[in-house]
């Protein structure tokens, strides 16, 4: 009786995978058929918020679909990430993400885990470059480390926390020690480093170009050297930390959908995406910002993903 | 030096059809934007910046920067109707503006909102074009200690917003420090004061904290009078007056010019307060209605008085020009609305930065005449709003409580998508109104709700800057010297003034008793 019961409960479960399963197959078949919300879990006008759009501007076109930016911001980016857990894994709502989102996951006891996504793929990943004022005693690599054996702890860096992560790692690695502050944007970081209120400041590679003259790049504390082009961009080349002998830390731009979507459909997103970004159109804009297209596809990405959690880890303690 | 060649040619630019549009498209959302409580002119220009991939240099600029424009007055138009700010910045418009609203002056304050706002701009935008280098450079000498003492001085020279009772005024500013402390902490990004809720980790925002303070206080003020008044007169047959009627008499060019003191207080003040990064309009209004109350007593300000407007307008579209100028000189946007318009011309080609004079003359031209043409624009379809809005002045309660109540809640959600939000605004709603009960002051609350974080925060990276040292870190230059000076001398100045006032009232009182003859002695 009761291994009758079992066998016809075992035959429902296995049926009812077999639709679920068939179901998802077919869903993957027409995927995408309706528009994409596309989550920025950042204000408006950040980086995220104007990559998603640019993003945004090539779904039509390339995966078919049209692609809606939300802007949810709050909670160290909790709001909007809690956000596309509440919606379907049904690949119809991503969400854009960086280091930031990470660290807040990390640093706190939330409602969201750093395992809470499945990533689709890496956009973009840039390397942070630490500046100094063009004169000053530390204004390149070997006379920054004279520098700070020389002064333990005298030197002020700031940038925000994701930014002063990489000076961090890389100082520790190197044995230096610095005093490294954070701020709340790199403008305000760069600003305190121009008026001489600090020496030295880690940012983006769109602010370093900004800088233009008024300031030197020091060191790239990214994962990979810089491109020629980025190098040419900063008015020379940058002295990269891997070629030292140091783990940069990468700077992933990623994109994320519900743990739950089928690989199918996370597959098919990636191969949409990929197109947008593969435009040339989309290759111009984003080089208009300042920023390159440095694609990984889903399983490198995830694995990067992973990796970055890791190294904040580590690291996070060094800055609290 | 400059080159005509290329000034001609960027106003070729400019004054062509399609750029005009342009700035008239942005202007006309920038101020339907702004009145709107909950939405203002940064997500708007956000949401725009896609649109100007397509567009011209020129025309994109124009439409940025009128929705800017257009959105900061436009917040002026809902504070004077409803005393709803549209945006945070035109809080310190609702003071007086409402007031001369439900007077039946209502056209008079659009206009001095309207007239001073463009005055201020205009002036503050031809600072920049001519000062910019120059001041971007003094900016620059602001560092954390500099920034702490700053703030400092903007408090001692905001006291005079703490009402007339000192108590009630130190309570409100207790509550708004509470406030400002919850979130997370500005350097180690620790929870503190969120009760255990992780929504509250980012910290409570300025904008619904005054659609809650204002809008929703205010309205449920209306809603207990309405109760009142239905309870006292049931049964007895109600007029209800018509929703569109007389508009009121429109600003003399005499009155305009009577606001002059004002408007150079909010020109001077927000254009200041404008070039250094991360202060904002919202700052630059406050602090020029607070200086414009503090320097004419006479006048009484906040009783509904068009210089309050002027004060307060004046101050906050000062801050337009100016927040460009660290984007301009260095290339470091010094505000979220710096940083779009970065954006915008980076997509076409333009790196904004000290060398854009020499690499892109015309583009800086167009930008230096749309910033002025923008003004001519905001002036004319502010006019026609003010004009449509002031005859809203009698719209009757039973309508205007609902409406304005959906609003707020509505632009409570759209501010960030978020529900919580929402129940903040409805908190900050009833505490609001508790405060009007109890005739606590609201100014004290948000003037210390938006400098307290920032004194902190300047302190705190002062202090880690010098690893801990607090002389070093208070008085790290001569800078932060002279204006830690300079705020005991105000403190002094101020205070004597206080206490000669005092006298002088207390001696007219006393000469009053005087005549009524002598008062009775102890030994009675």
């Amino acid at each position: 009786m009761f291994k009758t019961l079992k066998m016809a409960t075992v035959s429902v479960v296995v049926a009812t995978g077999m639709t679920l399963g068939g179901g998802a197959a077919f869903a993957a078949d027409d995927y995408p058929s309706q528009a994409i919300q596309f989550i920025v879990p950042y204000s408006a006008g950040g980086g995220q918020d104007r990559w998603a759009r640019v993003i945004a501007s090539g779904g039509s076109e390339h995966l078919g679909q049209s692609i809606n930016v939300e802007v949810r911001p709050g909670a160290g980016s909790t709001v909007g990430w809690a956000h596309l857990l509440s919606q379907p894994a049904d690949g119809y709502t991503m969400m854009i993400g960086s280091l930031s989102p990470q660290l807040s996951v990390l640093s706190e006891e939330l409602p969201v885990t750093h395992d809470d996504i499945a990533i689709v793929n890496i956009v973009s990943d840039f390397n942070v470059i630490l500046m100094s004022l063009p004169g000053s005693d530390w204004a390149d690599w070997d006379s920054m480390v004279a520098y700070a054996e020389a002064n333990p702890g005298a030197l002020t860096i700031g940038g925000t926390v994701a930014q002063a992560l990489a000076v961090a790692a890389v100082f520790d690695q190197a044995g230096l020690e610095g005093n490294v502050i954070t701020y709340p944007g790199t403008a305000a970081a760069v600003t305190d480093m121009l008026g001489g209120h600090i020496d030295m400041a880690v940012v983006t590679p769109a602010s370093a170009i900004g800088l233009g003259d008024q300031a030197v790049s020091v060191a790239n504390l990214g994962a990979r050297p810089n491109s020629d082009e980025m190098n040419a961009q900063l008015g020379g080349d940058v002295p990269w930390v891997g070629d030292m002998g140091y783990d940069g830390l990468p700077q992933p731009r990623w994109i994320g959908v519900h743990p739950d979507t089928p690989v199918e459909i996370i597959d098919k997103l990636d191969e949409g995406i990929r197109a947008i970004l593969e435009a040339p159109s989309t290759q111009s804009l984003i080089r208009a910002l300042g920023e390159e297209v440095i694609y990984q596809d889903r399983a490198s990405a995830q694995a990067a993903y992973d990796r970055a959690g890791d190294t904040i880890r580590t690291y996070l303690p060094l800055l609290q | 030096m400059v080159d005509m060649a290329h000034v001609i040619e960027a106003f070729h630019l400019v004054f062509a059809f399609e750029t005009m549009a342009w700035i008239l498209l942005g202007v006309v959302v920038g101020v339907g934007v702004g009145a709107m409580p909950g939405l203002s002119p940064a997500p708007a220009i956000a949401l725009l910046l896609p649109l100007t991939f397509t567009l011209s240099l020129p025309a994109a600029l124009g439409l940025l920067i009128g929705v800017y424009k257009g959105g900061v007055y436009g917040g002026a138009i809902s504070a004077i109707s409803f005393a709803t700010p549209g945006t945070a910045d035109a809080a310190t418009t609702v003071f007086d503006g409402h007031k001369l609203m439900q007077r039946g002056q209502g056209k008079k304050a659009l206009h001095i909102s309207l007239y001073s706002s463009v005055t201020a701009d205009v002036t503050s935008d031809i600072i920049t074009i001519i000062l910019a280098p120059t001041l971007a450079l003094i900016a620059l000498s602001f560092g954390p200690s500099e920034r702490l003492w700053l703030i400092v001085l903007a408090v001692t020279l905001l006291g005079a917003l703490s009402g007339d009772h000192f108590a009630k005024g130190m309570l409100a500013a207790a509550i708004g420090l509470f406030l400002a402390t919850i979130g997370s902490d500005p350097v180690t990004m620790v929870p503190r004061n969120t009760f255990g809720q992780w929504w509250l980790m980012d910290g409570i925002h300025l904008v619904p904290l005054i659609i809650g303070l204002f809008a929703v206080a205010t309205m449920l003020e209306k809603l207990v009078e309405l109760i009142r008044d239905r309870a006292a007169r049931s049964g007895a047959p109600q007029i209800v007056p018509p929703a569109f009627g007389k508009s009121g008499e429109p600003l003399t060019f005499r009155e305009y010019l009577s606001c002059w003191k004002e408007m150079l207080i909010g020109t001077g003040i927000g254009s200041f307060v404008g070039i250094l990064p991360g202060l904002g309009a919202t700052v630059g209004a406050f602090l020029s209605y607070g200086v414009a109350k503090q320097m004419s007593p006479e006048k009484n300000i906040g009783s509904g008085r068009l210089e309050g407007v002027a004060a307060s307008e004046a101050g906050n579209n000062a801050t337009c020009g100016p927040t460009l100028i660290p984007l301009l000189a260095f290339g470091i946007p010094g505000s979220t609305i710096a940083a779009l318009l970065g954006g915008a011309l980076a997509i076409q080609g333009v790196q904004a930065g000290p060398r854009m004079f020499e690499l892109y003359p015309v583009a800086i031209y167009a930008l230096f005449i749309i910033l002025l043409v923008s003004n001519v624009f905001n002036l004319f379809i502010g006019r026609f709003f003010a004009g449509i809005y002031a005859r809203l002045a009698v719209v009757p309660p039973p309508l205007l409580v609902p409406v304005v109540l959906i609003m707020a809640l509505f632009g409570a959600y759209a501010y960030q998508n978020n529900h919580y939000d929402v129940y903040l605004v409805l908190g900050f709603g009833l505490l609001g109104y508790f405060m009007k009960v109890f005739n606590l002051p609201v100014a004290p609350l948000i003037i210390t709700f938006i400098l307290a974080p920032l004194a902190e925060e300047s302190l705190r990276r002062a202090l880690m800057i010098n690893r801990g040292d607090w002389m070093a870190a208070l008085f790290t230059s001569n800078l932060a010297i002279a204006l830690a000076v300079f705020c005991v001398v105000v403190t002094i100045v101020l205070a004597r003034l206080q206490v000669n006032q005092r006298v002088k009232t207390l001696a007219s009182v006393r000469s009053d008793d005087g005549e009524g003859g002598e008062r009775p002695g102890p030994g009675h």
